[in-house]
């Protein structure tokens, strides 16, 4: 038997309403498949974001705010480890090397970090273009900077907010020309779009000792102990994974904390996966009440098609054939609209991925995965489990009653 | 033996059909119901509303069973059989044509036509959709492919008639063919459901048009369920010294 081009008739028929069943199907589950899509993307995209930062010492407070600001480069209000300690650290001989940063100023929009050429070299496994800076009045753009290599540029105080330089407190550039002289490799970070001084340079903006001998122009290490404040995080990069406990251990203190920014994105990707369950909790139950909604829909529908369906019976088709009709039309809508919704979810969070990737500087991958297919699969296998419902219904009329009736 | 086993033919005997009102009381729409429909014959069945025409041709078509009595056609009792059964032996053996058309106006003429045979393969056998375009060129509809609802309403009928003799079906159930029809395609009609009879085929009609009557060879008057006295020729069905 063949009932399907009754079904596609009958959906011409109908198409209209057709068309809304599939609509609301596709809506459930495309706001499921990018719900999770979604929460994969920015676990993915923040953990490689938080790769290369093995360590991280900041002042003792929220790790999650150091996170933000040492890796994410969002402003916020971190305190400053004292200088004794950032002094100690910054030689401390169990780590390759020990990056400063620091903060403050901006150009453009694009965040300006002061730091050491290790870690530029670091983060970006090698300069994609120039090298990096040797003098405190050259700069390394990330890979997404509109700066070209040889622009030159004056920082201007204050980081904007949301980007919008407008909402500085007291917005003025000051100190030196600095000139771009490497651009960094792509990080999928917001490092990607910020631009990278020599720490000096920064503490000397702000009128710090520069962490070397007055008069002195050297960058980088070593510091000068005696000459080296107090900085909002340095970034570690220890000699071994022994070391690596050790130092966490060392400097976690009344004075600092040390933490590795993994442990601290794994209890965010916790909350985010009690969310994401609620969420996709919340998204079933409400797919199983769109689904009901579908069925009972159809069931109203096929009112209308009970002339045309007793004359199939009349014309000899068995029940079966008529149920396989009613179960047919629900079920090709149900599979349309898992169809569409899923690509309008992968759609729904591509977009949400470049708008938080164009906010955050965070490269963000959406992709479909396993658990997103099952969802969708769970959905139209409970669709067409629900459309034997109205199979069942429209097969079971009399047909002799229904000739009459009709 | 039953008197109407003498006949290869279609026969109804004693068919008693009960239902309940409104009101949960029940009446008898058929009683006592005998009758013998011939192949090459066109029967007209006449009546006022609610005398049991219909009921009598669904019961000849097995969508109906009897509460008593027989339906018999060529040594199979279709009264008997199961539901599937009848559905099996009513898409092979009857052609239902009805009062208002009842084709799936979405598909086209020949989709409609060849609709009874989805029924049992998934795709139309190459022989029934010849046969379909056969029927279509001999009843004149030479758009195959246009949408039903296209169609002036004589041709829905002539549609309809080619659907029901899809599965070259020995039998023609016909539900008021004509009285949605103006008098030239009632004629036309008329003159197809001739031409089938002459095929050999036993053509039963619900009516109340004198043009299809006065072509019948043989007409069966329902009155309250029960069979009145032969309305125009000599009465050709089975006679009582038959039924002794």
């Amino acid at each position: 038997m063949n009932p399907w081009p009754i079904v596609r008739a009958f959906l011409v028929r109908h198409r209209w309403a057709a068309l809304a069943f599939v609509f609301l199907v596709a809506a459930g589950v495309s706001l499921a498949v990018a719900l999770i899509s979604q929460e994969r993307a920015l676990r993915t995209g923040s953990a490689r974001a938080a790769d290369r930062f093995d360590l991280i010492v900041a002042a003792p407070g929220s790790q999650t705010d150091v996170l933000l600001t040492a890796v994410f480069l969002r402003p916020g209000t971190t305190k400053l480890l004292p200088p004794e300690v950032t002094a100690r650290l910054l030689n401390d001989k169990r780590a390759v090397f020990v990056a400063p940063i620091g903060f403050g100023d901006s150009h453009r929009g694009a965040p300006i970090v002061g730091t050491t050429s290790q870690l530029v070299i670091h983060l970006s496994n090698e300069l994609q273009e120039g090298r990096v800076f040797a003098r405190r009045e050259e700069a390394v753009v990330g890979a997404a900077s509109p700066m070209k290599v040889g622009e030159t540029f004056r920082p201007t105080h204050g980081i904007p907010r949301d980007g919008n330089p407008e909402e500085d407190t007291d917005p003025h550039e000051h100190g030196s020309m600095i000139t771009v002289v490497g651009r960094m490799k792509p990080t999928g970070s917001p490092w990607d779009s910020a631009i990278m001084l020599p720490v000096e340079h920064v503490w000397q903006l702000h009128s710090l000792p520069d962490g070397h001998e007055e008069g002195s122009e050297a960058v980088g290490p070593p510091f000068d102990p005696t000459r080296t404040p107090g900085v909002p995080a340095a970034v570690v990069r220890p000699t071994t994974i022994a070391a690596a406990y050790q130092l966490r251990n060392a400097y976690t203190t009344n004075e600092s904390m040390a933490f590795f920014p993994a442990e601290a994105l794994t209890r965010l990707y916790s909350v985010m996966g009690d969310l994401r369950q609620l969420m996709s909790l919340l998204a079933i139950v409400t797919q199983a009440l769109v689904l009901m909604a579908i069925v009972m829909g159809v069931l109203l529908l096929f009112r209308f098609l009970v002339p045309q369906l007793i004359t199939l019976r009349a014309l000899g088709a068995p029940r079966l054939f008529i149920a396989a009709i009613a179960w047919g039309f629900t079920a090709t809508l149900v599979l349309a609209g898992v169809v569409l919704g899923l690509v309008a979810g992968y759609g729904l969070s591509y977009g949400v991925s470049q708008w938080l990737a164009a906010d955050t500087g965070v490269e963000l991958t959406p992709t479909l995965a396993s658990s997103e297919y099952l969802i969708a699969v769970s959905i139209l296998a409970t669709g067409w489990i629900l459309a034997l419902l109205p199979a069942y219904v429209v097969q079971r009329r009399s047909l002799a009653m229904s000739l009459a009736e009709s | 033996m039953s008197p109407h086993d003498a006949e290869v033919g279609l026969s109804v005997f004693q068919l008693e059909v009960s239902f309940c009102d409104a009101t949960g009381d029940r009446f008898n729409a058929l009683s006592g119901v005998t009758a013998q429909f011939k192949p090459g014959q066109i029967t007209a069945i006449v009546g006022p509303s609610g005398s049991g025409k219909t009921t009598l041709l669904h019961c000849i078509a097995g969508i109906l069973v009897p509460r008593s009595g027989e339906i018999r056609h060529g040594g199979v009792i279709v009264s008997s059989l199961g539901e599937s059964a009848r559905d099996t032996w009513r898409r092979h053996n009857c052609g239902m044509v009805f009062q208002d058309f009842r084709l799936i106006d979405e598909l086209t003429v020949l989709e409609n036509v060849t609709t009874p045979a989805l029924f049992g393969h998934y795709r139309v056998p190459s022989i029934l959709r010849e046969r379909a375009r056969t029927l279509t060129r001999d009843f004149g509809l030479l758009e195959r492919s246009v949408p039903t609802s296209r169609l002036s309403r004589g041709e829905r009928q002539r549609v309809a008639i080619a659907r029901a003799l899809l599965m070259d079906p020995a039998i023609i159930l016909a539900d008021e063919p004509t009285a949605s029809l103006d008098r030239a395609n009632a004629a036309s009609v008329a003159k197809t459901l001739e031409g089938l009879a002459g095929q050999g085929k036993a053509v039963v009609c619900v009516t109340h048009d004198d043009l299809l009557v006065s072509r019948a060879h043989e007409v069966i008057s329902l009155k309250a369920g029960r069979m009145g006295p032969p309305a125009v020729d000599p009465f050709v069905g089975l006679r009582a010294g038959d039924l002794a």
